[in-house]
């Protein structure tokens, strides 16, 4: 899922980067303002759990691969805002260090990732939970929800990914009708997308989420965050 | 609070699980890898792909180090620098309390 350079038109990228910079921004400043001690010394450590995880590539029919991303986990486990600043420092050093998604398509990379996939889960999240606190409800059922909602933000992120994608042939084109950039139109990109986000990559996004918060909770790791 | 640590541990050792997989992801094609599938290179592509070639570690791999340690070690650093940031954001206010 992480669109490297070339495949999104320029005027795609500054789009998606100008959408994602304010966010980025508030997040940066809501971290800086308002995490503690303690759940600083845990979003560090999640957040280098999600560069992990993101290391672990699954093989996915058809001999592409996929894997899933952690971000639903950092906002279910620290709320929205860390969540976003984390995932992208993450989505960043990736680029930078590693090529593994573009510098200039890094906006649309965090607007998927770091972005609409923590916020959209944690929605779901929330929505399961039914305005109960954390701590009424018991953890087994929390982590199930939270591998749902792990699921949920992984494909919302890969359908955005996919239609940022597959707009690019009906968009740009050269004079001899080519296409300029990711020559794949929506009807490739999204199944092609979608359908092993759905099956291989979200299990593991439900997975991942789910046992995390579960450890969390045994632990009394939940309880040391708040 | 230290058993947190636990988590990127377990992923630390499991990594090398992700050598296993071949091929690129969808839509994560090198050049080469793509024009060969539809016959030619999108000329917006051919222009843009290049924008950060400087790249270190390109792929998670080491120029000094092979192999499924190399990799391990490329989580290491990537994950280490991850983690430091995110920790230095919240430097100020810790040392506040």
């Amino acid at each position: 899922m992480h669109i490297p350079d070339g495949y999104l038109s320029p005027q795609t990228c500054v789009v998606a980067a100008a959408v994602a910079a304010p966010f980025v921004v508030k997040a940066y400043k809501e971290t800086h303002k308002n995490i503690t001690r303690s759940r600083i010394t845990g979003l560090a450590a999640l957040t280098a759990s999600s560069f992990l995880i993101q290391m672990i590539n699954i093989p996915l029919p058809g001999g592409t691969t996929g894997h899933a991303v952690g971000s639903v986990l950092l906002a279910i486990t620290f709320g929205v805002w860390p969540a976003v600043f984390a995932e992208t420092i993450v989505l960043l050093i990736q680029a930078l260090l590693f090529g593994d998604g573009g510098i200039l398509s890094l906006g649309a990379n965090i607007l998927n990732m770091a972005l609409i996939m923590p916020i959209s889960g944690y929605a779901f999240y929330r929505l399961m939970m039914r305005g109960r606190p954390d701590g009424d409800v018991l953890p087994v059922k929390v982590a199930v929800f939270a591998g749902i909602a792990g699921y949920i933000g992984l494909n919302i992120a890969a359908f955005l990914a996919a239609v940022e994608l597959g707009i690019q042939p009906y968009l740009f084109v050269s004079s001899d009708g080519t296409p300029l950039y990711c020559p794949y139109s929506l009807k490739v990109s999204i199944p092609a997308m979608s359908i092993p986000h759905m099956t291989w990559a979200g299990a593991a996004e439900a997975l991942f989420t789910g046992f995390t918060l579960w450890f969390l909770y045994k632990n009394g790791i939940m309880e040391e965050l708040k | 609070m230290k058993k947190i640590w636990i988590i990127p541990m377990i992923l630390l050792i499991m990594v090398p699980l992700g050598l296993i997989a071949e091929g690129s992801a969808w839509g994560e094609w090198p050049l080469q890898e793509l024009s060969k599938m539809v016959g030619f290179v999108p000329q917006g592509m051919r222009n843009l792909s290049e924008l950060w070639s400087s790249v270190p570690f390109r792929d998670y791999t080491l120029p000094f180090m092979k192999g499924f340690l190399g990799y391990i070690i490329a989580g290491i650093i990537g994950a280490g620098i991850a983690a430091l940031i995110v920790g230095l954001a919240g430097f100020r206010r810790t040392e506040r309390k």
